[in-house]
């Protein structure tokens, strides 16, 4: 019997996943959940006649399906209910999906491109506590989501409601009664139930929709480290202290970079066009005499965390000419700084030196002068030069346009429309401990 | 009665995890490598520096205070007490963190009294804040710093910004009365606090930035597990001295109420989740603001990016900010290497947007066709409006996928915050 680990989407929360391997119902009937525990097959339907992993009272649970339909297919696909009380998840004609808590509608979202062919579609309702809740009638948020895998098209349904009630009744995959009332006139691939966790857009699509192609990510990375809670009495007295400071000392070393988020995050309303000839009032000729110009608007002051030792930054620039010669070359750097190039003025006694580090981007580029275009360009890691608080570092953007391929510079034309700076680190040597880095 | 710990975090140094080794199975208890543990979960809050709000130059050439003669036309320069929004955040403090803010600025310039009487060079940088604590009940403070007024005729700003930038900071930016511990402990409950960044008059701000400093952390005996995000091991500091521990697992008073549940395995896992639910990046605070014209809105009808460029839908080669340091706040049980096969992450986050509507709009905040969140703008003057959710998040800050692109529709959005909210419970709750 598979299990837990063995099947990739039976996973920790799944409490049954039932998958169609050719058998149909047959197969949906093997629960490949660790739970292990099979349902019946009934008429056009699996379902269980009691049993507690169908509790749906205790927030936050989730139910996923992978069906096949069409625009005029429809059935029950999932219901647990009771003289009124209950979930009831069903299909209506034109592929609209209808979620109900003790029989009251709650979330309906239609199956975006269904046609008359049929599409391969996953339906996912998630549950979860409503924080901001007023009341018992809006205790529960629920999103309810549908992906047409056959396109890639995707809608959503958030709601809040109240808590369902609970039921005795049978839990029914595929119709309203064991008996095949209602049934779901489409094909159902993939059943799954999972109790104790959310599951987010991102886990229905990574499931059941496609992988997202893996990063390769120089940066260090960090994760909670699993911790048994107070409630699990792992801390009490007569149990092992040391296995609880172990996995407490072990998540320490995972919290460096908690609460490590955007530096720079400017999305620029407005963005002016920029030329090689910027107002002098805003231009400076970098110290470093390598022809570029720092430009004041993009000049910030702004703390980082003093685990962090690099700045990833990335800046969105749309750039054309206005005649019809090729694109110049616009390089661009992006400087940390201990302090301005110049220093703040009023401030008395000498200079602190000006350590700087510096990555560049180049841009080539024909985006046109409309209101969308360009392109997004990433810096090599930047090095932070820490101010005298330690801190905090100056970033600051400067410019130079080379000519690339005849016409001039003059005619060269650029927006920043937007500009991000985050925090990490990079052990590139693998010699840093985890957490408390300098 | 009540019974306090309060810790100083000023001058804090850097968090050093503690050695695992020691904690191994088949070696001795010993107090010393138990204690570093306690001593690092002190050091966790201090490590923010969570930025809040900006506001400035933002990409603008030109100030809204402009080079000219006042008197030769009304109503062209800002009035003395004329306050411009231009910037604005809303999050949940880390406790034991307050606020501070730096302003890098060129001299102020003129302004107008009424009509065309000049008013003199002038401007000030204030910063509004709207204390919420955990019962709900409100404080608001203000918080100014005087700004260099410019010597050059009319109040013009230097020829080259670069030679007359100056520094500027408010330090402590605090709900009032810290002094008493119950007091500050008040204010070290995960508390709420929305922050507004003005410039009043001609200032001419280059960049400001309001964010978290860490300052000092209060707890009672009696608070709630879940609320402690700090261990609150030794007195006065992180570093100094503590009382010695008797048996590994025993807190130092097992008395309920007004015992001491510091320094033993139960608190050292309160705290451990607390820190992991309640600790986390804010993953952008954005502003409408613009310094060339003063506009502090920005208004839209149909579906239409924020930042004014022409798309309506998710395009990651299309502009919008960052969110790969948001999977620093990966968790364990949601989407670990297990649950999303360490491709993507996808965190739990509050979106808050300051925002007006005139018929019910809305704001979007999306990081992938399948991942957003909107914020329903009811019917009314400008606000904070609230939604919670999860948003798809990068690994890590270099990872493919890591973008936040700002849509709205029907109203009219001066602020955009989103940050993490694993534990989220909200005041009064």
């Amino acid at each position: 019997m598979a299990g837990q680990g063995d099947v990739a989407n039976a996973k920790d929360d799944t409490r049954y996943y039932g998958v169609d391997s050719g058998a149909g119902l047959t197969d949906l009937a093997v629960d490949l959940s660790h739970q292990a525990d099979d349902l019946d097959v009934g008429t056009g339907c699996v379902y269980e006649a009691s049993g507690s992993r169908w509790d749906f009272t205790t927030l936050p649970w989730a139910i996923d399906l992978l069906v096949n339909a069409n625009d005029t297919d429809t059935g029950y696909l999932y219901s647990r209910e009771t003289g009124g009380n209950g979930l009831r998840l069903t299909l209506a004609t034109g592929g609209v999906v209808e979620a109900r808590v003790d029989t009251v509608l709650v979330a309906s979202v239609t199956i975006p491109n269904i046609d008359a062919g049929g599409d391969d579609v996953a339906i996912t309702w998630s549950i979860e506590a409503n924080v901001f809740t007023t009341g018992a009638g809006n205790a529960c948020r629920s999103e309810l989501r549908v992906f047409n895998v056959d396109d890639g098209t995707f809608a959503q349904t958030v709601a809040t409601h109240a808590l369902p009630t609970a039921a005795a009744a049978s839990a029914i995959w595929g119709a309203r009664t064991t008996a095949g009332a209602s049934a779901f006139s489409g094909d159902m691939l993939e059943l799954r139930w999972s109790v104790g966790r959310f599951h987010p857009a991102a886990e229905s699509r990574e499931d059941f929709v496609g992988l997202t192609a893996a990063s390769v990510l120089a940066y260090e990375n960090r994760r909670e480290v699993p911790v048994p809670t107070r409630d699990s009495a792992i801390g009490a007295h007569n149990q092992f202290a040391g296995p609880v400071y172990q996995a407490v000392a072990a998540g320490l070393g995972q919290l460096d970079l908690r609460q490590a988020g955007a530096v720079v995050a400017e999305l620029y309303l407005d963005a002016p066009t920029q030329d090689e000839s910027p107002p002098t009032v805003r231009a400076l000729d970098d110290p470093d005499g390598d022809g570029f110009a720092f430009l004041g608007q993009y000049l910030v002051h702004r703390p980082v965390p003093r685990s962090c030792n690099r700045l990833r930054v990335r800046v969105q620039i749309q750039a054309w000419r206005v005649d019809a010669s090729p694109p110049d070359n616009i390089r661009i750097r992006c400087y940390s700084m201990a302090r301005t190039p110049l220093g703040l003025a009023g401030n008395a006694g000498p200079l602190p030196a000006w350590t700087r580090f510096y990555e560049e981007v180049s841009v080539i580029s024909a985006d046109g002068s409309g209101t969308t275009g360009g392109a997004w360009y990433a810096f090599d890691p930047l090095r932070i030069a820490r101010d005298g608080t330690e801190d905090g570092t100056w970033l600051g953007l400067a410019f130079l346009v080379e000519d690339d391929g005849g016409g001039g510079t003059a005619d060269q034309r650029w927006r920043v429309r937007a500009w991000t700076v985050e925090p990490g680190i990079i052990d590139s040597a693998g010699e840093l401990p985890l957490g408390g880095l300098a | 009665m009540a019974v306090y710990w309060r810790q100083t975090l000023a001058g804090l140094g850097q968090h050093v995890a503690p050695e695992i080794v020691p904690l191994n199975g088949l070696k001795l208890m010993r107090r010393g490598p138990v204690e570093a543990v306690f001593r690092s979960q002190d050091f966790v809050v201090g490590l923010s520096r969570r930025i809040v709000a900006t506001g400035g130059l933002r990409g603008s050439e030109t100030w809204r205070t402009p080079n000219s003669d006042p008197t030769a036309m009304a109503g062209t320069h800002p009035t003395p007490t004329a306050r411009r929004r231009i910037g604005s955040g809303s999050i949940d403090l880390t406790p034991g963190c307050f606020l501070r803010c730096w302003a890098v600025v060129v001299p102020s310039g003129e302004t107008q009294l009424s009509g065309t009487t000049p008013g003199g060079p002038q401007g000030r940088l204030e910063v509004d804040c709207v204390w919420t604590d955990r019962t709900g009940a409100t404080v608001s403070t203000t918080h100014a710093v005087a700004l260099p007024a410019s010597a050059e005729q009319y109040g013009a700003e230097p020829a080259v910004m670069w030679e007359a930038l100056y520094g500027r900071t408010i330090s402590e930016i605090t709900p009032p009365g810290l002094g008493p511990t119950d007091e500050l402990r008040r204010w070290c409950q995960h508390v709420h606090v929305d922050v507004t960044i003005y410039a009043v008059a001609g200032a001419r701000v280059v960049d400001a930035v309001v964010f978290e400093q860490p300052l000092e952390v209060a707890m009672e005996a009696d608070d709630d597990g879940e609320l402690w995000c700090s261990h609150l091991y030794a007195s006065v500091a992180p570093g100094g001295a503590a009382a010695p521990l008797l048996y590994p697992w025993q807190r130092f008073d097992e008395t309920t109420p007004d015992g001491n549940p510091r320094g033993g395995t139960l608190h050292a896992l309160d705290v451990h989740h607390g820190q992991y639910q309640r600790l986390g990046p804010v993953l952008c605070s954005w502003s409408a603001a613009r310094e060339s014209t003063g506009a502090e809105t920005v208004a839209l009808v149909a579906t239409a990016a924020l930042e004014g460029g022409g798309s309506t839908t998710f395009a990651l080669a299309e502009p919008g900010l960052a969110c790969g340091s948001g999977g620093y706040a990966r968790r364990q049980s949601s989407n670990s290497e297990y649950v999303l096969r360490n491709r993507v992450a996808a965190i739990p986050v509050i979106v808050r947007a300051f925002a007006a509507a005139s018929v019910a709009g809305s704001v979007r905040v999306q990081t992938r066709g399948d991942s957003y969140i909107d914020v329903t703008i009811p019917v009314g003057a400008i606000a904070w409006h609230v939604a919670q959710g999860w948003l798809e998040v990068g690994i890590t800050p270099d990872h493919t996928r890591c973008l936040i692109q700002l849509f709205g529709t029907s109203c009219t959005v001066h602020a955009v915050t989103v940050h993490y909210a694993g534990g989220y419970i909200p005041a009064d709750a």
